[in-house]
């Protein structure tokens, strides 16, 4: 049991391996970026679905609730998928692997480019609950 | 290292986040007020305010996650500027976010017509 918790500390150990270093740091930015994504959803998850609740049509109401958290979430994640980790210096894999301050760059530009992704879902959603609440106020009115 | 470096981003995260609640505190009673005589449901106004929150915070803390990458021996003032920049591109992020948020609204105002009391 305490052997395997301290083999779990070891991705906290400086002296673990380069190779491992950038394995840890990489999927930790990608949970990190979710956890973002998910943070965001989370939040307006509650009033969107009070609006797309309140749209007449029912299968626009059904598409807004499935398809918001997709989207966040698709944003995020190819937000963060889309770093290249050979740079415009086009790196070899070594190199890579053995300048972890390179690493750490890398890692907060997959978050910084998740939180650029949220901004596009957050901006595209709000366009989309316009066009629904215009929608939604035309048919009440008529 | 990087306890300097450690330092600057902190005042740089700090000082995007006074960034982002000023704007809200001197933007967000009124367009509260604005939202809710133009939607007229409470829950779009409230996403669409949450929605200001999460733009604003993103676009803020986008420019600074990247941290300050400067060398040991730099000198003081080479740590100003360096939080000075991000502290720039914080700025012309938001800008630009509030743009296209007040773009947003202005839609809004004009299609639904808000109700006058």
């Amino acid at each position: 049991m305490w052997e395997s918790s301290r083999s779990w500390l070891s991705f906290s150990n400086p002296k673990m391996s380069n190779e491992a270093y950038l394995t840890v740091s990489y999927f930790a930015a990608g949970v990190i970026c979710l956890g973002l994504g998910f943070a965001a959803y989370f939040w307006l998850r509650r009033p969107l679905q009070e609006v797309a609740d309140s749209l007449p049509q029912k299968n626009w109401s059904r598409i807004i609730r499935r398809g918001f958290p997709l989207s966040t979430i698709l944003f995020v994640l190819s937000g963060c998928l889309s770093v290249n980790y050979y740079g415009c210096e086009q790196k070899t894999y070594k190199e890579i692997v053995s300048d972890r301050s390179y690493i750490n760059k890398k890692n907060s530009e997959q978050i910084s480019e998740a939180l650029t992704g949220t901004i596009w879902a957050v901006g595209l959603w709000s366009a989309i609950l316009g066009v629904a609440l215009r929608a939604s106020r035309r048919r009440s009115s008529a | 290292m990087p306890t300097y470096n450690a330092v600057a981003f902190f005042f740089d995260v700090v000082i995007s986040l006074g960034i982002v609640l000023l704007f809200y505190a001197l933007l967000g009673k009124s367009l509260r007020e604005l939202l809710d005589k133009t939607i007229r449901l409470p829950a779009g106004s409230t996403f669409y305010m949450r929605a200001l929150v999460v733009v604003l915070l993103c676009g803020a803390l986008t420019k600074v996650i990247s941290g300050i990458h400067l060398k040991p021996d730099e000198h003081f003032m080479e740590y100003v500027w360096a939080v000075a920049r991000d502290t720039s591109n914080v700025f012309d992020n938001l800008i630009v976010i509030l743009l296209v948020y007040v773009g947003i609204v202005t839609i809004l105002v004009v299609v639904l017509k808000p109700k006058n009391e």
